[in-house]
């Protein structure tokens, strides 16, 4: 019935490059009644791995999820899992398990039982089952409501439900869609962290879909970035942060101006660029030019800036409100001034 | 402005009432609820009152005139009674026998509907349900007599393909039919809403986790539909419960329902107490039925 045999967990090194890989997908395509949803997707995954799915929505992202969880098939092309192929494999016959958007939780189960479902479908032994669907409340820190049902839960402990129903399973690779999209930004940014520490203690493979840039730069050890139906980028949150390839990617990810020299474009990042009063001296190597002042922005951790230079390119500007810094240029809209920068910061797109 | 503001509030009487019906909502929802009370009251719960009460009348046997004392005896004479106690076995057997037939039926058809046909199949399977009701139910009883009866089309279909005759005309076994045919729809309906609102992604988590078809249908569709396929009951079981029709129409001999023997009390036999007595029967078995409903979660769909 299992085609695999559950791969024994790994705690290796996340980042492990050149590490063993676990998913490969080669030429997959998927097109519903003629529109294309992922025109051609090339992916390798490696064991251990924490890697996102990061793009606009229709950008094929979830879409691709959804061919590797096998509630859809792909036109054309391989999904590889342990080296075979499961593209025609259904969903049951899969060592993959998901965390769905919102939740879909079983309404008439108890907490207990919606964790023990994937067990009880396996014919897991009555004793184990217990122990595990145990264990994986107090991992989700949910072993107080253990009899309750999912109405009598909060959003965020939904979600917990959710992963715990999914990694009781000890799946070779766990897919999580947007989990954290219904939370509100507190609850988010707490769940992130969770996410990430729970991914390091079962050292199961996260395949992450979202749509939120920050999100992605924070969990991920690689970011593939998705552009209609299409990657743009494979890489290291630093990679594809400080090096974007295309220019899309250097809008996706983060927030860039764009200045064209000598024929080239560059990208410049907003915390990158500095901005001083004209006639005050660029530091030695860095590159000033002048322009006007066209908005100043509080956003209490920073001030943002926005320059217009004189042949009409718009450079934004991000700077911190530390103590002591430069941050408060004390200067009115229309005012001219100067925005300096580091050329080797300027990444050609 | 203020003088704008000023004629306004004055206003005409309509703006004034509706003012005060703001300001008591209570008196809002009272002259809402106040004629379909009264006619629930008096129409409805009255009726009922006066049928208990009558059901401990009883009627003088030489003058065929009412006798208001209390007594127990159209009770006794229904409990002691093999025929009486026959019938309303045989109602509610049949009764039972049309629902879970008609629920075996109409599972299939309404999971196809709510999640397998697409938009334009599934409002044509809606029209092919509800048509039926929007003709006679006479005209359906008859029209069965006519397909079920000795010489009818369902004999010359099986003589055409050369299977054995059946003569079923005139048994429990063309009521059997019949009803089920009759009721069905108001299976379907209720059936379909609950399959309806399972959300798609269930099915895909089932499937996520290991399950198969058959256990997703057993531990996931079934469970939820239950309220629906409960209420969908609620209206076969009753309907079958109290009908009167069908039974005269396509029963053969002795199968006489609860609902025959309360209409020849009431006419022929001028017995109305006796009728009455009879008649709290399919209320007392309905009452239950809807308890037990109660407790398996039905009414949370309604």
């Amino acid at each position: 019935m299992n085609a695999m045999s559950p791969p024994a967990p790994t705690l290796a090194t996340k980042t492990a490059s050149g590490g063993e890989i676990l998913l490969r997908l080669s030429g997959v395509r998927k097109a519903y009644r003629g529109a294309v949803a992922v025109e051609s997707v090339d992916l390798e995954i490696r064991r251990g791995e924490f890697f996102t799915m990061l793009g606009p929505s229709g950008s094929g992202k979830t879409t691709t999820l959804r061919l590797i969880a096998g509630f859809e098939q792909p036109d054309a092309g391989t999904i590889e899992l342990d080296g075979v192929d499961m593209a025609r494999t259904a969903p049951f016959d899969r060592n993959v398990n998901t965390v769905f958007q919102d939740y879909a939780l079983f309404p008439h189960m108890s907490v207990a039982e919606n964790v023990a479902y994937g067990l009880k479908a396996k014919r897991v032994a009555a004793a184990e089952c217990r122990d595990r669907v145990a264990e994986a409340l107090r991992m989700v820190q949910l072993a107080d409501f253990a009899g309750r049902l999912p109405a009598q839960l909060s959003g965020g402990q939904r979600q917990r439900v959710g992963l715990a129903r999914a990694i009781v399973n000890r799946p070779g690779l766990l897919l999580l869609d947007e989990p954290l999209g219904a939370l509100d930004l507190k609850l988010r940014q707490d769940m992130q962290l969770e996410l990430k520490h729970i991914q390091e203690q079962v050292g199961i493979t996260f395949l992450y879909v979202t749509h939120d840039q920050e999100e992605a730069l924070s969990m991920s050890d690689r970011i593939a970035i998705f552009n209609r139906g299409e990657i743009e980028q494979i890489g290291t949150p630093e990679e594809v942060y400080e090096r974007p390839t295309t220019p899309f990617v250097a809008n996706f990810v983060g927030s860039s101006s764009i200045v064209k020299r000598r024929g080239r474009r560059f990208m410049l990042r907003p915390e990158k660029v500095q901005v001083l009063p004209v006639g005050e001296r660029a530091a030695f190597g860095f590159h000033g030019e002048e322009g006007r002042l066209e908005d100043r922005v509080y956003l209490g951790m920073f001030t943002k800036y926005v320059v217009r230079l004189g042949d009409g390119t718009k450079i934004v500007a991000v700077q911190p409100n530390a103590e002591g810094a430069t941050g408060q240029l004390e200067k009115q809209r229309g005012e001219p001034v100067l925005v300096v920068w580091n050329p080797e910061t300027a990444w050609p797109v | 402005m203020s003088s704008a503001h000023e004629t306004l509030r004055r206003g005409g009487v309509p703006r004034r009432f509706s003012g005060l019906l703001w300001r008591n909502p209570r008196l809002g929802l009272g002259s809402l609820l106040a004629p379909p009370l009264a006619w629930f009251i008096l129409i409805y719960l009255a009726a009922l009152v006066v049928l208990f009460v009558a059901a401990f009348w009883s009627v003088d046997p030489f003058t065929g005139e009412l006798d208001r004392t209390w007594t127990l005896d159209n009770f006794r004479a229904i409990l002691t009674s093999d025929t009486y106690r026959a019938i309303a076995l045989r109602t509610v057997a049949m009764a039972a026998a049309v629902t879970v037939t008609d629920a075996v039926l109409a599972f299939p058809f309404a999971y196809y509907m709510a999640r397998v046909a697409g938009p334009k199949l599934r409002v044509a399977l809606f029209a092919l349900v509800l048509l039926p009701l929007w003709s006679s139910y006479l005209a359906r009883v008859y029209a069965w007599r006519l397909i079920l009866s000795h010489d009818g089309v369902l004999n010359w279909a099986l003589k055409l393909v050369g299977l054995p005759q059946v003569d079923i005309g005139y048994s429990r076994w063309a009521m059997w039919i019949v009803f089920t045919y009759i009721w069905l729809p108001f299976m379907i309906m209720p059936l379909y809403a609950a399959l309806e609102r399972i959300p798609g992604n269930f099915f895909e988590a089932s499937g996520d986790l290991g399950a198969r078809g058959w256990r997703t249908t057993a531990k996931i569709v079934f469970p939820l539909a239950l309220p629906g396929l409960i209420a969908g009951s609620i209206f076969t079981f009753s309907l079958t419960l109290g009908d009167y029709i069908t039974p005269v129409l396509v029963g053969g001999p002795g199968s006489d329902f609860i609902g025959n023997v309360v209409y020849a009390n009431v006419g022929i036999a001028n017995n109305v107490p006796f009728a009455a007595a009879y008649a709290t029967l399919p209320l007392l078995v309905m009452a239950i039925y809807l308890l037990v409903a109660r407790r398996l979660g039905a009414f949370d769909m309604m």
